[in-house]
């Protein structure tokens, strides 16, 4: 029914995203921790701030998407 | 998207035939298909095609038809069984079409609730539905169509007395001019004054087509055409062309070129160039792009695959009750709307998309500027925001991280 090469897929693939999903998570944390405290510190600067966040964030969340979009355009080996 | 029938399948969908007419009409059909169940192969045309769906399938050739036919040898079976007849291609995974077009499942039985979905409702005819290239396309001029209305209405365009929305302006009215204002305080602020009104139409334009098309996501019967590669790919390739357009016209070929090597200063910079070079011709013409149409694409994507999958819980939470209950099937019809959460995180993650793609397109733009242009302009800009707290977008100074 399934080949060896699809159950490690299969196996692998829930990880590898879980792995992805971890280290942007990580990312972003530390992004928004670091731009928190800087809001805290300045608010006069709160837009600035918000701004450079974002694109931070989109930037580091780019990478677990890229994950993502992995498993839809493979996904179709482990059916 | 255009449903396409058979015209089995559209004989079928009445239920029980009323007329006359349709009834000795579907009979006719039948015994058609009686008639044509020995020798199953007339005509040249198969089934049916993987994703596309050429040639409607007519009755004779509606044998069940799995996914898994292919690998268990159950194609060769068939044939053997069925000597002369169309060999059977694949439809879809689970998908097995009866005699007269509704579904099966492999063993003979009813799909579940959650791959009938897929296709259309249980014990019902076949609608074939097929997945079009240009349906994102389709999805993509709906939206436009929505802006444009939306535009026109917010600008009193179809009132009466237009001087009335000049003097007294509506509620939606004022929503799209706060928004539009809101966007040139952007663009203006990263760019600068001058700047930021030529940029302004291209990026209120990207940012307002986005929004609408992820929004249409979350309206039942729509599909957003940002969850599709081709719509993010050709967003995407907007930008770089007029990220690449500005470069050449602003730079000129020799500042290009500079630009493009790292700007070098001194020996060590130019010895370093070649090395640049790679990397920014990387960076501009492959990373930047294909960053922004993957984002969009994934994020959209993965919405709607979040609402599908809670979708077919709901559906399959209801299919389990009713076979325990041991009632019919409810499961076809209605299913327990799992999804409502999920709809104000998909408001979030739609305005954050279309932000984050006209904010990326912004700043690549800002980053093939004359620096030396912009930051005269900043600092004009800065001061004038000193003094008067608009709650603008500050320039910002920072390079962007490639």
């Amino acid at each position: 029914m399934f080949s060896t090469v699809q159950a490690a897929i299969g196996f692998a693939y829930p990880i590898g995203l879980g792995l992805a999903a971890l280290g942007a998570a990580i990312g972003i944390g530390n992004a928004v921790r670091g731009a928190m405290e800087a809001m805290g510190r300045q608010p006069d600067a709160i837009p600035k701030i918000q701004v450079a966040m974002i694109i931070g964030a989109a930037f580091i969340e780019a990478l677990a998407i890229y994950a993502l979009i992995s498993i839809f355009l493979t996904g179709g080996i482990t059916k | 998207m255009e449903p396409v029938h058979t015209p089995q399948t559209d004989q079928h969908s009445a239920a029980s035939p009323t007329t006359p007419a349709e009834l000795s009409h579907a009979e006719a059909l039948q015994g058609d298909a009686a008639a044509h169940q020995g020798s199953e192969a007339h005509g040249g045309h198969g089934l049916v095609l993987g994703r596309h769906i050429s040639h409607p399938p007519e009755p004779p050739h509606l044998i069940q038809i799995w996914y898994d036919m292919e690998q268990e040898g159950l194609i060769e079976q068939y044939m053997h069984d069925h000597p002369g007849g169309a060999k059977p291609e694949v439809i879809e995974q689970w998908l097995a079409v009866g005699e007269h077009g509704e579904l099966k499942a492999k063993d003979g039985e009813r799909p579940t609730a959650a791959q009938a979905l897929h296709y259309g409702r249980l014990d019902k005819p076949l609608p074939i539905v097929d997945y079009l290239p240009w349906e994102n396309h389709v999805y993509l001029g709906l939206a436009m169509v929505l802006l444009i209305a939306i535009v026109l209405a917010a600008t009193g365009s179809f009132r009466r007395d237009r001087r009335m929305a000049m003097r007294k302006p509506s509620r939606g009215q004022l929503f799209i001019e706060s928004l539009v204002g809101g966007i040139d305080d952007f663009a203006k602020g990263v760019l600068g004054e001058e700047n930021g009104r030529k940029y302004l139409p291209f990026l209120g334009t990207l940012f307002c087509v986005i929004l609408v098309s992820n929004l249409m996501g979350l309206i039942p019967g729509l599909k957003p055409p940002t969850a599709s590669l081709v719509i993010t790919g050709s967003l995407a390739l907007c930008t770089f062309i007029v990220v690449q357009a500005t470069a050449w016209a602003r730079l000129g070929p020799v500042s290009y070129l500079y630009h493009l090597m790292g700007q070098p200063k001194d020996l060590i910079g130019w010895c370093l160039a070649p090395l640049f070079l790679v990397l920014e011709v990387i960076s501009d013409f492959l990373a930047k792009p294909l960053s922004l149409a993957l984002r969009l694409f994934g994020n959209m994507l993965g919405k709607d695959i979040l609402f599908g999958a809670f979708i077919g819980m709901g559906i399959s939470f209801v299919s389990a009750v009713s076979h325990l209950l041991n009632a019919p099937d409810f499961g076809a019809y209605i299913g327990v709307p799992l999804t409502i959460p999920f709809y104000a995180l998909g408001l979030l993650l739609s305005a954050v998309q279309a932000l984050v793609f006209a904010l990326l397109s912004t700043i690549y733009i800002m980053l093939v500027l004359p620096h030396d242009h912009e930051h005269g302009h900043d600092d004009h800009h800065g001061h004038a925001h000193g003094d008067d707290h608009h709650g603008h977008v500050a320039p910002i100074h920072e390079p962007v991280p490639h």
